[in-house]
């Protein structure tokens, strides 16, 4: 480079900088407005066109001598469930060698990264969740039906509610490996017999409450209950005590319906009726806080956290079904969900014949009754396998908070696994939980803002396209935005000058 | 500060294309990092990108700002995104400016100590922080309320009530982040000679009257730049409501970014989440340009 | 107006550092003027005047009222700074009436004073430009403006023709005379440079170290320097100073310098007796002739009205100044030797004046 033009570039730079200040920038912004206009118009053109599915293999091979390599997500939560897995794995590999499992670490499960995966075509080959975030992703196209790939004899070693759960649209998409949900855990020291009736489990609370507002450490409680917390989950178990439901046989909400209506005002009325639960409850670790230091008698919870709370409470703990309501006649039934292994389509994951084969053989090991007894014995998850429930039931039989569950199991309902749950819980997180102090209180109005919340999303997602697109419409959006900020542009650009 | 170039009068008029080339590298780049992933969110927004349509999803035109626009919630959604801006804005810039000048008075003792200690919350993790906040605010056993208690005032749903929601994640907010102004601060108040205080002072000006005809003229375009810059950071800060009331009760707390994450991710539209990110991204560029048209802020970046 | 006295004035900063038992009056209109080299505490002194610092010790009087624990605002004293301390977003007039607004003074009368100080100082046709828009002469006469619009009692000034180059502040010297003689007030003044001293100054006082060592008319400070550091301090180039030793022997009293001896008169020595002194000549007084101090010429330095030839006599350096050459060429041997009439010594140990014009001074330190 000569040394004149050396200075002249230095003398360009020196320009643009800081004399042009203000001017300049806008320039550039002009000019970056425009281009990316015009990228942005490529773009839509590009995408435009829905994206051709791609042929599905149904051909599996019965055997596969070549090694084959799969990629699984979700080995489980730490501790019994993870080491169950893994000691499976460590088997299922000796049995097959040809086939090579990849396990990815934890952190990366969850429904909301598995999403990103799938769209970008590199999900795992299997993943593991619960059957209605599964449900979702199968109503995605995500995940493959297994119906054709599993028989029927295979299908009926399962219990009936956990393959119900697995099914959408008459499609199995995944194979469970446990089931469970929440029943009434209370404690000994406070409540000395289990309530048989909803009047008889408000009694006790009453008795067990002893509000002293001075200092709030002093305070026990019935019933702690979080109205938002959890999402919905735990409150879906008393639709069914008031003749409600969520969704009706059609899929379609019926949350603003009087039986709704009356279970949630029964929940809302816990704390600002009946004054067994404290105000402001917001997680459920407040409420698992109260009962850990036998500050409450009752907690409504899932066999997961029956550990800690037996580190807590000892032997005073005890478990029993959610209490028959004698006044409609009806038990609740809390969501009895199951966790499961499925796999992935090929359009999210690219999977192959091979893999495919690979991924059944995997999915049916990790599920299988050995499996299912360690996961029992070890992690304390109850078995989706009718064989490995009996064998469950055998080994509980002298322990009374097994006797709780199996009770609790009785009065269940099967987890709506439609993607149209999907909108179930926040908006129950965001309008009950409108309910608190200060909110509206009024219960059901609540629930008629609810149920249009849920139904305008379901309307809005599954809407399809009203109209034919209409190119001379937007492109003409297009070229007048362009031209407007163009022209804008340069008036402001040349306007600026003056001062 | 008495050196300051003057401004040159331009009369040279012509776009210099030379001069464009110059900036390509950076125009490339930035193609990739910026205008690519925004681009897609842009694309995202025009389609039925959802649970239901996730691989054969469509252009739908503008189906999803016309659904947003005529939902209910959208007004909610915007004016919590303001009063929480605003709220945060008008108190922790303030303040970390006054804490700036507090920390940079000539005869303050121990400065170095209090400057470690006003940035120690700064340094630590915020979701730390949130979760410690959480716990005090807490309707039951909260440090808070055990302490309003204690002078007789009965116990307030700092989080989970629609009235104290909002206030709470603000003051949280502020909490967290003017150490951060003051540090930013603190650059631009020791920029000023000290002379010029050292005028004022001996022609008679009191400290108030000090800071307001001498410290805020001379910092005009350093205010004007953080206080926007501030608001559009807390425009677009997730963590604080997400983490402390996850928008709600009810959408009470709400801002169009937690929205948009929830109506992505937990709602699994993410072509209604991408239209709700691109409104907010709208809204704030029309608020950039038209305050950088009154305030000139920008020019503090030449 | 406004006279100023500062009686055993102390500020320490520690390290030795700061300023120790400063005294001085400055009469009502007189122009003072504090010079010294960098570091030696004028800016400190200047800035307790103001208040803008704290005397540990001492007292200070203006108009015979105490001041000492004045704020700076109650002093009625103003300051141009260094770096003029303009305001960049103010306009020339809101600079200048900056004191007045804290004022109670009328928009008109503000207006008024403005404009008649800005006349004054020639820059009334800048009034609506902004500092960074004139030039380094015309911000320097806004600070004075500023200053001068409050009609205070005592105008300090810090070095405010550092920052000119050397045309403008040989102008803004002059100017500044005139200003101060037409607004006749009380002036303290600092600078390191002695050409500004000696034009500006009814008196001028000489700090090193945080004290001060000789307070004179300036020209003084030239013609009879307290000690060898005033001596070389001023004056450019500095006063050649030279070992030597003033010997009495034979009933004649002789100094011995570089192995010449040289006659003294009028100097008060003990027959016998020996004394270890500096022989300081100005460069003006340093004489070629045929005999003396060997030199040789190394340097030849012509800035037009006057030469300077540097010599080299052993390793020191001996600076000659005349109005033109002396003939010599570089590179060769001459004589040189002290004009007796004008030559100075200073007592070795102490560094104090002792002789001077041909006799001792009144009061010189004799040898212990
Ligand atoms: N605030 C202070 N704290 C400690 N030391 C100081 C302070 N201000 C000045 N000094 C020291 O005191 C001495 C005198 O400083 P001063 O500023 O008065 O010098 P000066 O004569 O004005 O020098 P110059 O000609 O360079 O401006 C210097 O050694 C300086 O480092
Ligand atoms: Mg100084």
């Amino acid at each position: 480079m000569s040394n004149s033009k050396k200075d002249a570039s230095k003398e360009a730079k020196s320009r643009l900088l800081p004399k042009h200040g203000n001017v300049f920038w806008l320039k550039g912004f002009a000019v970056v407005a425009v281009t990316a206009l015009f990228i942005l118009g490529g773009f839509v053109v590009l995408f435009s066109h829905p994206q051709g599915s791609g042929p599905l293999s149904t051909s599996v091979p019965a055997t596969s001598s070549n090694s084959v390599t799969i990629t699984v997500w979700g080995s489980g939560s730490p501790g019994g469930e993870q080491h169950v897995f893994n000691s499976t794995l460590a088997y299922f590999e000796a049995q097959y060698p040809n086939i090579t499992v990849q396990d990815s670490p934890a952190i990366n499960v969850a429904s909301t990264n598995f999403a990103s995966a799938a769209h970008a075509g590199n999900a795992p080959d299997v993943y593991r969740d619960t059957s209605d975030n599964a449900g979702a992703l199968y109503a995605s196209g995500s995940v493959l039906n297994l119906s054709s790939y599993l028989n029927q004899s295979f299908v009926n070693s399962f219990t009936t509610g956990t393959i119900k759960d697995w099914t959408l649209n008459g499609a199995l998409y995944g194979v469970p490996v446990n089931t469970n949900g929440v029943g009434l855990y209370y404690n000994m020291k406070l409540v000395k017999t289990p309530p048989k009736t909803v009047y008889q489990m408000l009694q006790d609370a009453a008795n067990v409450t002893k509000n002293t507002t001075s200092t709030t450490n002093t305070s026990v409680w019935g019933m702690p209950y979080g109205l938002g917390t959890n999402y919905g989950y735990r409150a879906a178990a008393w639709f069914p005590a008031f003749g409600g439901q969520i969704f009706n046989s059609q899929e379609v909400p019926v949350l603003n319906s009087s039986q709704d209506t009356s279970a949630v005002s029964f929940l809302y009325n816990l704390t600002y009726v009946k004054n067994v639960s404290p105000k402001g409850l917001t997680s459920m670790a407040q409420e698992q806080q109260l009962f850990e230091t036998n500050r409450s008698a009752f907690i409504i919870d899932g066999p997961w956290d029956q550990s800690l709370y037996t580190s807590y409470l000892g032997s005073n703990l005890n478990v029993t079904a959610l209490p028959y309501d004698n006044a409609t006649g009806h038990y609740p039934a809390p969501i009895w969900g199951s966790i499961g292994y499925f796999i992935t389509s090929p359009q999210a994951s690219g999977i192959t014949s091979s893999q495919i084969w690979a991924s059944l053989k995997f999915i049916q090991f990790e599920t299988n009754l050995t499996a299912q007894k360690n996961l029992f014995t070890k992690a304390g998850d109850f078995p989706s396998l009718k064989a490995a429930g009996a064998f469950a039931a055998n080994q509980t039989a002298s322990d009374p908070l097994a006797a709780g569950w199996i009770a609790q199991e009785a009065h269940t309902q099967i987890q709506p696994n439609f993607p149209q749950m999907n909108f179930y819980w926040s908006n129950f997180h965001t309008y009950v939980g409108n309910l608190y102090d200060n909110g509206t209180h009024n219960v059901s109005s609540v629930m008629q803002a609810f149920q249009n919340a849920v139904v305008s999303q379901i309307n809005q997602e599954t809407a399809t396209p009203a109209a034919p697109v209409n190119w001379t419409l937007y492109g003409g959006i297009i070229a007048a935005v362009v031209i407007v900020a163009g022209v804008g542009a340069f008036f402001y650009t040349s306007r600026k000058k003056k001062n | 500060m008495t050196e300051r170039a003057m401004p040159i009068k331009n009369n040279n008029r012509r776009i210099d294309f030379k001069s464009l080339l110059w900036i390509l590298p950076v125009l490339i780049v930035l193609a990739f990092l910026d205008f690519y992933p925004i681009l897609e969110g842009i694309y995202f927004s025009l389609t039925d990108f959802n649970q239901f349509h996730f691989f054969n999803y469509g252009f739908v035109g503008f189906a999803n700002y016309s659904y947003i626009f005529g939902s209910p919630e959208l007004r909610t959604v915007i004016a919590n995104t303001l009063v929480w801006s605003v709220g945060s804005t008008v108190v922790m810039v303030p303040a970390g400016f006054m804490l700036a000048l507090i920390m940079n008075q000539k005869n303050l003792r121990g400065k170095y100590i209090y400057r470690s200690l006003y940035l120690f919350p700064w340094a630590f993790p915020a979701f730390l922080t949130i979760l410690v906040w959480s716990n005090m605010l807490a309707y039951n056993g909260g440090v808070v309320n055990d302490l309003l208690g204690l002078v007789g005032i009965s116990s307030i749903a700092w989080l989970t009530s629609p009235t104290y929601a909002m206030f709470s994640i603000i003051f949280v907010n502020f909490w967290l982040s003017f150490p951060y102004y003051t540090f930013v601060y603190t650059s631009a108040v020791q920029s000023i000679p000290n002379e010029l205080y050292e005028a004022a002072e001996m022609d008679g000006y009191g400290s108030l009257r000090t800071l307001t005809r001498v410290t805020l003229p001379l910092l005009k375009r350093q205010v004007a730049f953080i206080t926007i810059f501030g608001f559009i950071f807390t425009w677009n800060n997730f963590y604080v409501p997400f983490l402390l009331t996850g928008g709600g009760p009810g959408i009470s707390t709400q801002i169009l970014i937690t929205y948009s994450y929830l109506e992505a991710f937990s709602y699994s539209n993410y072509a209604l989440g991408a239209a709700y990110a691109i409104i907010s991204i709208l809204i704030l560029l029309v608020f950039v340009i038209v305050t950088n048209h009154y305030t000139k802020m920008m020019s503090i970046l030449y | 107006m406004g006279s100023l006295s500062l009686q055993n004035i102390g500020r320490n900063f520690g390290k030795n550092k700061g300023v120790f038992d400063v005294n001085f009056e400055v009469e009502n209109g007189e122009f003072f003027v504090i010079l010294g080299p960098s570091g030696c505490g004028k800016t400190t002194t200047l800035r307790i005047i103001a208040g803008l610092e704290t005397a540990d010790t001492g007292h200070m009087f203006l108009d015979d009222r105490e001041i000492t624990n004045f704020p700076p605002r109650m002093r009625n004293i103003a300051m141009v700074f260094q770096n003029y301390a303009l305001y960049p977003f103010m306009t020339v007039k809101q600079n200048i009436q900056f004191p007045l607004k804290i004022m109670k003074m009328s928009k008109a009368d503000q207006d008024a004073k403005a404009e008649e100080v800005a006349k004054m100082l020639g820059i009334d046709d800048l009034m609506e430009r902004k500092p960074g828009e004139i030039s380094g002469g015309q911000r320097q006469r806004v600070a004075l403006g500023r200053a001068l619009v409050r009609e205070p009692a005592l105008f300090l000034m810090d070095e405010p023709l550092s920052n000119l180059d050397a045309k403008l502040r040989t102008q803004m010297r002059v100017e500044l005379k005139r200003l101060q003689r037409e607004f006749n007030t009380t002036t303290v003044y600092v600078t390191h440079d002695q050409v500004e001293a000696t034009t500006l100054a009814d008196r001028a006082c000489i700090m090193n170290g945080g004290r001060v060592v000789q307070l004179e008319g300036p020209l003084e400070l030239y013609n009879s320097p307290a000690d060898t550091f005033v001596a070389t301090f001023v004056g450019d180039p500095p006063m050649n100073m030279i070992p030597a030793k003033v010997k009495a022997a034979n009933n004649e009293v002789m100094l011995e310098v570089l192995g010449q001896l040289i006659p003294l008169k009028n100097f008060t020595i003990e027959e016998g007796q020996e004394r270890e002194v500096k022989l300081g000549v100005r460069p003006e007084d340093t004489l070629v002739g045929d005999q003396g101090i060997e030199a040789n010429l190394a340097v030849i330095q012509n800035v037009g009205k006057s030469v300077y030839e540097y010599f080299k006599v052993g390793d020191l350096t001996i600076v000659k100044q005349d109005t033109k050459n002396s003939g010599l060429v570089i590179g060769q041997n001459c004589y040189l030797f002290p004009d007796p009439a004008k030559l100075m010594l200073f007592d070795e140990a102490s560094g104090k004046l002792i002789y001077k014009g041909g006799k001792m001074v009144k009061n010189a330190p004799t040898t212990a």
